[in-house]
């Protein structure tokens, strides 16, 4: 720790005093980009010298730094869906431009011309991200009312899902948890309320939506796949307003404003589910006391305490609770998992070219499931805790380099589980897992560099360290194939010492090649560490699956990645295209033993085997940006495979994760000032498993036990999944002198009732044991409509 | 007593119940058809025998028939005394012990000679506690429990971790026998204490039932095979295990020969019985 503030503050002198060096000749413009309706920071806002290819965009912050030629130029601030503005200055002293960008009007025959479109995915660097804005994820016809940041990820390119209602999401044939969901910065460990049917996120409390999938920044890192970077609103810091809805699942009520105009605002959002209303719906003769619902409270304000500093303090809040409770209330089982994030930000320039941002940052994950009465009434737990703190640095040295360096550390606590006897009836003992400690390091450094009108690279390196600490008693397991290992050679390792160390240094490389205005080439290396990893031997991750810090037996994970892509744009950027190519390599991949214990069991590492895995693919992406009719068709070709020693005899075997064909249509259309209608069709090849080819009977006959008698994993695709939604939106009458603006959401899901299968399994019949046979289960097996009513004033 | 990985069933009824109108249907898929395997299912105990080794053989999973029974082998029981047995085919498939007495504490093994291959199992008798008594008790239905008769048991669990158990429940006479009535065990979080009023049915019995419940005490890797078992035969729902095949301990003596599946088990066997009165 003492190093790694030794190693800021170092940082930070030298950046400090570089600026004095330059000459001055040259002067910088700097400034915030933010929405004139509410003081929103606008991310990603590009701020180009008119007719120039010179510029910037705007950080997560709103900030940019620009240093040009002394003398006359025109600055163009653009942002998609705002109406550009021009700016001439005459640069004789370092100047600040603060801007207040306008949304243009929704309604499509008084859009105001405006003379360029952003044309970011051709000019930036970035390649393999996807940055989603919330008015498109809105517009997405929402599950059951609901609408959903996780859902609409699923709709781009290299994006998929092992089945409906599965938890989290698989970025190029990737797992679930090796996606950095980050909340505010906090890492979110279970991004699923209901199982997996719905997102932490309240849309309402969104801003900004990003995945990363390839050519990931030096910045970020402790994740395999990609980072999906979600940005809270700042809070309305021009007036008070509120917002919110209801819907078939849940009731949402927003409330944001300045506490101190244009200096200090607040946002408060709120959400519940009146899951209990279902069991009243259900078929079944269920109890009035069972209980299902999730809430979460998502809750930010900030500060600025002077021209140059600007605090933030953000926190989630959610919880998801079931409880079941038979007829005669004998035996009863309750269950409730959740997240909680905070997270403290300090923005400070040093200079107009030195941005700054220290981070804080607390994240938790915990379960309880247990049995309240009776005697087998237990209570047990499970929690993982994650401190951090970062400092983050952008330093504009010229029109022509940038460069982001900073430092991070993590402290992990986990709790994988304790199972607490209650009452004096129950037989139960208590059983607790070992707590586990682990520090995690990081700094980089960062430079994006143009040469010239037509090239430029970002080049950087992160250095990542990773220390398991005590008190504990380690094992090394022996054993070899699939069976389950022994522990042997324990050692005992006192409070604080170091288990085990890795590092990795993780080298990131990207470079763009202009073809010409409206089109370039980029190319990407980068190389990830991970050093937690979701333990998870079932089909969908569940609530209940535990992390595990890498310990002396599990290694992390790396992966090496490369992409080239091509990128152009048609008709002044109404059409945005794409082609990627991409390669993973994966190593030190888990995968567990036939019949793993992955819960409650201290030995569970006697269980995990290790492997290797490799992806790769192409995706296209073609998006209509403008005009009334927009939206996006994305299709990705792609393997995702595994190799493991004693499974699949040895031979490569599609993952879970692995889909050969991805697409998707999503459209939009505005028909009139009051209706708007959006569809999606999402088709994907269905998921690999592995099917019997024999059978056997135990138990004097009475089971019989499906076989592969090939020892084959994966050997067969359930049919394809395919779904249309549609959904209408009519906007309540326009009336001027009302603030109260309503509209009417009604959606349709699985349009055409099609049973998608999420899997095939095999069972006896249940009248006739000696028969077999093969069922499909279908989360949602016919149409589901809904009606959401949405409200701000 | 029963293992927390019910929670996953659990999760099942929770999507059930969230009226999600999931739907389960019986489909036609297209299977391979595998290499033909031994499959063996027999048990050695502290009860008085004989004792049955069953070899059959695998068959095409969508077969719909009784195995067929692997006829002509030569198979031999040793225990760690030094006693062997080489058994008798009473039916096809059926191989019987005529004097071998299984004791706790002992360790078995099996050998198969048959088509050419040499296959071999080793298992143990480990100790099982005695059952105290059986209670009854009558529940109101409701949920997803159906109103009648429901069997609690009370027993002790010694004390040390590693015992484990099967229990099997017969109404008048008949093992109940459907994948759902498998109950296994293990000790991990109960070990050392009294095992009172864990109900045994989740189907209820009527007055005038006679039931009885016997405890097997299993080892460590029947538990084992218990659990993967029962991922395997009960795997439907949202977080289903994939599928793969279930262990076994029946290994061919030559690695490259063809394998076999199935299991050799040991038990000893505590045993209670009670007739459903009103």
């Amino acid at each position: 720790m003492k190093s790694f503030i030794r190693l800021t503050a170092v940082l930070t002198f030298l950046l400090m005093t570089a600026p004095v060096i330059q000459a001055q000749d040259k002067f910088t413009v700097s400034g915030t980009v933010r929405d004139a309706a509410n003081g929103e920071g606008l991310i990603g806002a590009i701020v180009q010298v008119q007719g120039q290819t010179t510029g910037t965009t705007t950080n997560e912050y709103g900030f940019y730094s620009l240093t040009l030629p002394k003398g006359r130029h025109t600055l163009v601030y653009s942002y998609l869906g705002y109406v550009n503005q021009l700016r001439p200055v005459n640069l004789q002293a370092p100047q600040k431009i603060d801007i207040q960008l306008s949304a243009e009007d929704v309604q499509i025959e008084e859009v105001v011309v405006t003379s360029t479109r952003p044309d970011q995915n051709v000019r930036s660097m970035e390649m393999g991200v996807a940055r989603l804005e919330m008015k498109t994820i809105k517009s997405v016809p929402p599950l059951l009312g609901e609408v959903d940041v996780i859902r609409a990820i699923q709709l781009l390119p290299g994006v998929s899902t092992v089945g409906e209602g599965a938890s989290g999401f698989n970025v190029r044939g990737g797992g679930v948890d090796q996606n950095l969901i980050l909340l505010d910065e906090a890492p979110v460990y279970n991004s699923s309320h209901l199982l997996g049917f719905f997102s932490v996120f309240n849309p309402d409390a969104v801003k900004d939506v990003k995945l990363i999938k390839g050519g990931i920044p030096a910045q970020y890192g402790g994740r395999l796949s990609s980072i999906l970077d979600v940005r809270m609103k700042e809070g309305n810091s021009k007036r008070f307003a509120a917002s919110g809805g209801i819907g078939t699942v849940s009731s949402r009520l927003t409330l944001e404003g300045p506490i101190q105009k244009d200096k200090s605002s607040f946002i408060i959002a709120g959400r519940r589910s009146y899951g209990d209303l279902f069991l009243k719906l259900s078929p079944n003769d269920i109890q009035r006391n069972n209980q299902l619902y999730f809430y979460d409270l998502s809750t930010k304000v900030n500060f600025t305490p002077g021209p140059k500093d600007r605090i933030y303090l953000s926190g989630y809040f959610g919880n998801d609770a079931f409880r079941f409770v038979s007829g005669d209330g004998e035996d009863s089982f309750k269950m409730r998992w959740g997240n909680r994030t905070g997270t403290i930000r300090w923005n400070h320039l040093f200079s107009d070219k030195l941005f700054a941002n220290f981070t804080g940052i607390y994240s938790d994950y915990d379960y309880m499931l247990g049995v309240p009465t009776g005697p087998q009434a237990f209570e047990w737990t499970s929690r993982i805790f994650n401190y951090s703190g970062k400092a983050d640095f952008s330093y504009y040295l010229n029109a022509n380099n940038t460069i982001t360096f900073g430092v991070s550390a993590i402290r992990y606590r986990f709790h994988p589980g304790e199972a607490q006897p209650l009452g004096s009836e129950t037989i139960f003992n208590r059983y607790a897992l070992d707590h586990q400690h682990a520090v995690e390091y990081a700094a980089y450094l960062d430079n994006e560099q143009k040469i010239g009108e037509r090239l430029s690279f970002q080049y950087g390196l992160r250095f990542s360290m990773y220390n398991f600490l005590g008190s504990q008693t380690v094992y090394e397991y022996v054993g070899e194939g699939t069976d389950r290992k022994v522990p042997t050679n324990g050692r005992t390792y006192g409070k604080g010492e170091t288990i085990a160390s890795y590092t990795n240094p993780e080298p990131r490389f990207s470079l763009r090649y202009a073809l010409s205005e409206s089109s370039s080439v980029k190319a990407s290396y980068n190389r990830m560490a991970q050093y937690v990893h979701l333990i998870s031997n079932t089909t969908a991750a569940s609530p209940l699956d535990v992390w595990s810090p890498t310990t002396k037996n599990i290694k992390p994970e790396l992966a090496d990645q490369v992409a080239l892509g091509y990128f152009r744009n048609f008709k002044e950027n109404m059409f945005e295209t794409s082609v990627e190519v991409f390669y993973k390599d994966m190593q030190n991949q888990i995968d567990y033993i036939p019949g793993a214990e992955t819960l409650l069991n201290q030995e569970m590492e006697a269980d995990l085997i290790y492997g290797d895995g490799r992806a790769y693919g192409v995706e296209l992406y073609v998006k209509k940006n403008t005009g009334r009719l927009t939206g996006w068709v994305s299709y990705t070709l792609s393997r995702s495979e595994r190799l493991f020693e004693g499974l699949n005899r040895n031979k490569w075997y599609p993952a879970k994760y692995d889909r050969r064909h991805i697409g998707s249509v999503v459209g939009m259309y505005d028909l009139n000032k009051r209706w708007s209608f959006s569809g999606t069709f999402s088709y994907t090849t269905g998921v690999a498993t592995t099917f019997p080819n024999a059978r056997y009977e135990i138990d004097g006959g009475a089971i019989t036990v499906p076989h592969n008698t090939d020892e084959s994993r994966n050997n067969f695709r359930v049919p394809p999944y395919h779904r249309l939604d549609l959904s209408a939106t009519l906007q309540g009458r326009k009336n001027d002198q009302r603030r109260w603006k309503g509209e009417w959401v009604f959606s349709i899901y699985n349009v055409y009732a099609r049973r998608n299968p999420f899997t095939i399994y095999f069972r006896q019949n249940k009248n006739d044991p000696t028969r077999t046979e093969a069922v499909r289960l279908s989360i949602f097996g016919s149409i589901l409509p809904s009606v959401t009513y949405n409200f701000k004033f | 007593m029963k293992n927390i990985s019910i929670s996953q069933r659990l999760f099942f009824l929770l999507l059930v119940l969230a009226g999600l109108s999931s739907c389960e249907d019986v489909v036609d898929v297209k299977l391979d058809e595998g290499q033909t395997l031994l499959a063996v299912d027999g048990w050695v105990t502290d009860q008085p025998g004989p004792y049955t080794i069953g070899l059959s053989t695998t068959a095409p999973y969508f077969n719909n028939q009784p195995a067929p029974g692997a006829r002509g082998a030569e198979v031999t029981i040793t225990d760690n005394e030094g006693n062997r047995e080489t058994l008798q085919e009473a039916e096809p498939g059926k191989y019987l012990t005529q004097t071998l007495r299984g004791k706790t504490g002992n360790s078995y093994t099996l050998n198969i000679k048959w088509n050419g291959e040499e296959y071999t199992a080793r298992t143990r008798i480990n100790r099982v506690p005695a059952i105290d008594s059986l209670g009854i008790r009558f529940r109101k239905g409701g949920g997803f429990m159906d109103e009648g008769y429901y069997i609690y048991y009370f027993g002790p669990e010694p004390a040390g971790v590693g015992d484990n158990y099967r229990f099997k429940v017969y109404k008048n006479d008949t093992l109940l026998s459907k994948p759902q009535n498998l109950i296994v065990a293990e000790d991990k979080l109960v070990d050392g204490n009294y095992i009172g009023n864990v109900q045994l049915n989740f189907e209820p019995f009527k007055a005038g039932d006679k039931v009885r419940v016997e405890n097997w005490s299993i080892t460590d890797d029947t538990y084992t095979f218990y659990t993967e078992l029962q991922q395997q035969i009960l795997n439907g729902g949202l977080f289903a295990n994939p599928p793969a095949n279930v262990r076994t301990n029946v290994f061919n003596r030559n690695a490259s020969g063809r394998k076999a599946v199935g299991w050799f088990g040991g038990a000893g066997v505590a045993a209670r019985e009670v007739t459903v009165t009103e």
